[in-house]
């Protein structure tokens, strides 16, 4: 008889310890699916909710100010100190360059939020912000070509001829 | 005590299933919303990229004067605009100043602005593809014009709108020159047009 207890004592504790061990695995498995999961999703989400279109860009020749017109298509907001965190490359075709944003020295960039419609100093949806490109040289006739990316990697480019 | 400990196991699998069904419905709760919002995320962005659309009417851009430019837009796409979005469209106008020069400018959208003390452009008139007056969502855009508040109405597929730009006496335009227009709307949805 006290050969049957002790055999059912570790009947149930084997039961027991594999239950555990399969109940950890199992839920620390679903955790860490559920997690990446999430993590590809708001990746891609954040990714498609910013982007952004550049509408106009001019310049004048014998000038040395480019404006640049850019909206902001995404379902995502972008904050003011983000907008200066994109990268804006700038030249002639096929000979362009990265310039630097809020520099002492030219070339550089700055920009405006034209219609910041709700006040909230975001670039927003819908919203539009005015890059001022400072070149260090006056605009000769020939075609040139923008590029501006968010911090996000989205980007968009524009070319034009004066 | 042979039939305790199966009594025992059995309270313990219940004990252990109960949380882990629990958790996996949680799990999947929190992933069917991950994939919600992603689709409509994208649902979004297809809308907006493939519905939106406007047109200038190149042959009716106008200058009334030397401050003053009007010219027909219509919504050439599938959706109807809110009179609340067009706060959002972008116009630009690059145009000889009188003074001389060229002058690349981005007008503000304001239906209450004031005529010769600022810059701006306001909706002074709509109209269905056939000329004929609009019957349905009726749009009141411009207080400040037709003292109709607050603005209302939605600007729908085929119905054009009458925009009219407004200069200041220090920005006025050579009127014989060649003056272009860029009209984008919220959506990105852009269009350019050249008047003479």
């Amino acid at each position: 008889m006290s050969h049957v207890v002790i055999s059912e004592v570790f009947i149930t504790v084997a039961a027991v310890v594999i239950i555990s061990i399969f109940t950890a695995t199992f839920l620390g498995n679903i955790q860490q699916l559920r997690d990446m999961q999430t993590m590809v999703t708001k990746s891609i989400e954040e990714k498609m909710s910013i982007d952004i279109k550049i509408i106009f860009a001019t310049g004048v020749e014998n000038e040395s100010i480019v404006k640049v017109w850019v909206k902001n298509i995404g379902i995502g907001s972008i904050s003011y100190d983000l907008i200066g965190k994109g990268d804006l490359f700038f030249g002639k075709v096929g000979n362009f360059s990265y310039i630097s944003y809020n520099s002492s020295i030219t070339p550089t960039w700055n920009f405006t939020i034209l219609n910041d419609v709700d006040g909230d100093n975001r670039w927003d949806l819908g919203e539009t912000i005015l890059i001022t490109i400072y070149l260090d040289s006056p605009l000769e006739r020939g075609d040139y070509y923008i590029r501006y990316v968010t911090y996000t990697g989205e980007y968009d480019e524009y070319q034009f001829s004066i | 005590m042979s039939g305790y400990s199966s009594v025992f196991i059995l309270a313990i699998l219940t004990l252990t299933i109960i949380p882990i069904s629990y958790l996996s419905w949680y799990n999947n709760q929190v992933l069917l919303s991950s994939y919600e919002n992603l689709i409509s995320t994208i649902n979004e962005r297809i809308i907006s990229l493939r519905s939106y659309s406007v047109e200038v009417n190149e042959s009716t851009i106008k200058w009334e004067n030397d401050t003053s430019l009007s010219f027909w837009v219509l919504n050439s796409g599938s959706i109807s605009i809110p009179v609340r979005d067009l706060k959002y469209i972008d116009l630009i106008l690059i145009y000889e100043l009188s003074r001389g020069g060229r002058s690349i400018i981005w007008i503000p959208y304001n239906p209450n602005g004031i005529v010769g003390s600022e810059i701006f452009w306001r909706i002074e008139g709509v109209r269905v593809g056939n000329g004929s007056p609009e019957i349905i969502n009726k749009i009141y855009p411009s207080p400040g014009k037709y003292n109709v508040s607050p603005e209302s109405g939605q600007w729908d597929p085929g119905e054009e709108l009458l925009i009219v730009v407004y200069l200041t006496q220090s920005m006025s335009a050579n009127t014989t020159a060649l003056t272009i227009i860029v009209v984008s709307l919220k959506s990105g949805a852009t269009c350019y047009a050249v008047g003479e």
